[in-house]
């Protein structure tokens, strides 16, 4: 069948309603719209982790995959997007950088997570105690291989905030450029 | 018992005879027997009917409904009311067997143990006995008008009930002394003479003489009333001669023994006593239950008799075929075609001339419709089916009785409750066009209509006396009270539907989702989707499945999304709805 074809060239992020056109219409009941809503969440975080998608532009994202199903001809409409996001804020999973909520932080991981992740990753390559860039530790050839590359730097100085907090690093300005200190 | 256990139709209303006419509603009545309150009927509303008075019980309405037929009541008196005690009209019953003939002494005789209620004063003056069962007639139009109850040298000599004119004291007082029904100066009632004498075994009657049949209630001379018979009223009151010790099984009350009814009261404690008496005053003027035994008008010919006229008009009245020529043959059957053919178009051309001959005719015409219906319905040359189907429209139109349920605000009493019981017999009325089998509306809409539909189909039904849409709302609203076996939904929008009772949300929500699962996978239209998800609908799909109109079915596959088990998929052509995944049923 065309059906299996097509469900197996999709990745395993994508849920199993993605090709359900109902999944792209906000259901105005309460109980279908939440299980629609945990749906979209999840798709969304697993998305922009499987892309490394830090800053998610809501109106450049709708035409992608994400919202945009070709197969089937739906669209998430932006409304609906938008309150998927806001409910994504809600839980800390995500962070509007404008008011005008048209660009958002997705964390598909929480802060706390990631720096955990630079704190461990930051021990294991014996660099405690050393002043590292954040560039250094987005952009570095050491770092290709971690989940935080690419990462946004204002979403790294929010995740070094937590390293910061627990007493294990200090950040501070080396130019025009940051620096963070772990120990 | 005079009274007699009645059909309700299912809107709780009762059951009308083919040519009965509702005349008037009251509610808030109460049943007395003699002078008891019958128990279990004294909240009901009363019906009175150009045959019956009819009264239903408010609460058990299937259980306490009752109808007394006016050809048993003699006469009737209105009891204005008395400080606590209510308005009352009493029907005075037309002794029916020789136990009663004492009854009259006995029922006057007061026991102070046995007066619960007041009762209105009733005279017993010979004098008013005698008037009993007479007539006057007319002088100048000659007709037989009911001798008036209180005559007496004093009292005012009524008009006669046709041309107006009142009569001379003279022509009373000839009735008074006549000698004929001479009445025996120790107060037996006149019923005595009917009853005892030989003219009764005859049943002669006792205005013309005539010697009647047996079987007849009506002189087939001059419609007097005859005297009841003994066989006769086993056969219609269900009754037997020896109740006096053991009431029937359709006796209602518990009336002591040896206490004989004679006479029935209606208590109207919501008022509305004199237009009730002003109806029943003119029913059993126009005594339109005479009506239906008298032979029908002239028939147009003979020769219609067979396709115009129905069974039972036949079987009273058996015509004679006139001895014709006898013709045999292709020329025979020809020749029987062409009477048959010339019958029906002066039918129908005499019918129309007015509206009168159109009412008197009404019977015939409507069969002649139907039978029109059927031959085209048969007719392969009419080849066009649109013509065909305008015309058998226009023949089952024709055909419509709105008698049937017509309630007209005049039929209703004008007392202070007076709208809300409009409201209630129309919507009573409503139910009773709903339910009825030949119409089938509900079925044809797939079991709910918008309260828009039904405002068009019922006053298109009515015809005349249109009510209006205000009207239809609230008396739509009073369903649920009356427990009809119809109601008033309203959907989240706004929109009001009525629908049968037993129709819940539950069985229309699983009946939707069972043609859902149903739809084979064969027919999908979505070839993008994979049949993982099923089938998905328009409204206007379940329009046509279940007959609804398309108002009616987005509210209902809204509402089986309210509960969860649809969802929407709005897109460039509409909102398409799937059987929702995420649904868990309880």
């Amino acid at each position: 069948m065309a059906d299996s074809k097509d469900k197996a060239a999709l990745p395993a992020y994508y849920p199993e309603f993605y090709t359900f056109p109902p999944f792209y219409t906000r259901q105005p009941n309460a109980a279908s719209w939440s299980s629609q809503l945990s749906q979209w969440r999840s798709f969304i975080l697993g998305y922009c982790r499987a892309h490394k998608i830090w800053r998610l532009n809501l109106v450049d994202a709708m035409e992608t995959d994400l919202f945009y199903n070709k197969s089937i001809n739906r669209k998430l409409p932006l409304p609906t997007i938008r309150e998927i996001v806001d409910d994504l804020v809600k839980s800390s999973n995500a962070e509007w950088i404008s008011s005008e909520k048209s660009i958002a932080y997705v964390y598909w991981r929480t802060p706390e997570d990631f720096a955990s992740q630079i704190y461990s990753w930051v021990d294991e390559t014996g660099q405690k105690g050393t002043v590292l860039t954040l560039l250094e530790l987005t952009e570095g050839d050491n770092t290709t291989q971690q989940e935080w590359y690419g990462m946004d730097q204002a979403m790294l100085i929010k995740c070094l905030n937590v390293l910061v907090k627990r007493n294990q690093a200090q950040v501070f300005s080396v130019g025009d450029d940051k620096g963070v200190k772990v120990w | 018992m005079a009274f007699r256990k009645i059909d309700l139709t299912p809107a709780l209303r009762p059951l009308l005879l083919p040519s009965e006419t509702l005349l008037f509603v009251q509610d808030a009545v109460g049943l007395y027997e003699g002078r008891y309150k019958v128990p279990n009927f004294q909240n009901g509303s009363a019906y009175l009917t150009t045959h019956r008075v009819c009264f239903v019980n408010n609460d058990e309405p299937r259980k306490y409904s009752v109808a007394l037929e006016l050809k048993d009541v003699e006469r009737f008196e209105l009891y204005n009311g008395f400080l606590k005690s209510s308005p009352k009209i009493t029907l005075y019953l037309r002794p029916s067997d020789p136990s009663l003939l004492n009854s009259r002494d006995r029922s006057t005789s007061r026991s102070p143990a046995y007066s619960p209620v007041p009762t209105p004063p009733r005279s017993s003056t010979p004098l008013q006995s005698v008037a009993l069962n007479r007539q006057w007639i007319c002088p100048i139009c000659t007709f037989p008008n009911p001798f008036p109850s209180n005559f007496g040298p004093l009292a005012p000599i009524p008009p006669c009930l046709t041309c107006g004119v009142k009569p001379n004291r003279s022509v009373l007082d000839a009735i008074v002394n006549s000698p004929a029904p001479a009445k025996p100066p120790n107060g037996i009632s006149d019923d005595l003479i009917f009853q005892a004498g030989i003219q009764r075994s005859k049943n002669a009657c006792p205005r013309c003489t005539f010697e009647n049949d047996q079987a007849l209630r009506n002189c087939e001379m001059c419609g007097e009333v005859l005297s009841s018979d003994p066989v006769d009223d086993l056969i219609v009151a269900g009754t037997s001669s020896s109740r006096d010790e053991s009431p029937a099984p359709t006796y209602l009350g518990s009336v002591p023994a040896g206490e004989q009814i004679d006479c029935v009261k209606l208590s109207f404690r919501g008022g509305g006593e004199k237009p009730f008496h002003e109806k029943l005053k003119g029913a059993m003027v126009q005594r339109k239950w005479l009506l239906e035994q008298a032979p029908t008008l002239p028939a147009i010919t003979s020769g219609a008799a067979n396709l115009t006229l129905d069974a039972r008009e036949s079987d009273t009245t058996p015509r004679v075929p006139a001895p014709t020529e006898r013709i045999v043959g292709v020329r025979g059957l020809e020749r029987q075609n062409l009477a048959l053919r010339m019958n029906n178009q002066r039918a129908i051309a005499g019918a129309f001339e007015d509206l009168e001959a159109l009412m008197s005719r009404a019977k015939e015409i409507i069969a002649l419709a139907e039978n029109f219906a059927t031959q085209l319905a048969d007719n392969p040359s009419l080849a066009n089916s649109d013509a065909k189907e305008a015309l058998s429209q226009s023949a089952s139109l024709l055909a419509l009785r709105p008698t049937d349920f017509a309630v007209t605000k005049d039929q209703i009493s004008s007392s202070s409750s007076s709208l809300s019981l409009y409201h209630a017999e129309l919507a009573r009325s409503i139910a009773d066009f709903l339910a009825d089998d030949r119409r089938s509306i509900l079925k044809k809409e797939g079991g709910a209509i918008t309260l828009v539909d039904l405002w068009a189909v019922y006053n298109r039904a009515r015809g005349i006396e249109l009510i209006s849409p205000s009207d239809l709302e609230n008396a739509a609203k009073l369903f649920d009270k009356l427990q009809l076996p119809v109601r008033l939904r309203q959907f989240k929008s706004g929109l009001l539907v009525v629908q049968e009772r037993n129709r819940t949300d539950e069985k229309v929500a699983k009946s939707v989702i069972t043609w859902l699962e149903e739809l084979s996978d064969s027919d999908i239209r979505d070839v993008a989707t994979d049949g993982k998800w099923g089938r998905s609908v328009l409204a206007k799909d379940a329009a046509e499945k279940f007959g609804w109109s398309i108002a009616v079915a987005i509210e209902e596959l809204e509402m089986v999304e309210e509960r969860g088990e649809l969802v929407r998929d709005t897109s460039f052509e509409g909102v398409r709805w799937w059987k929702s995944p995420w649904y868990i049923s309880e």
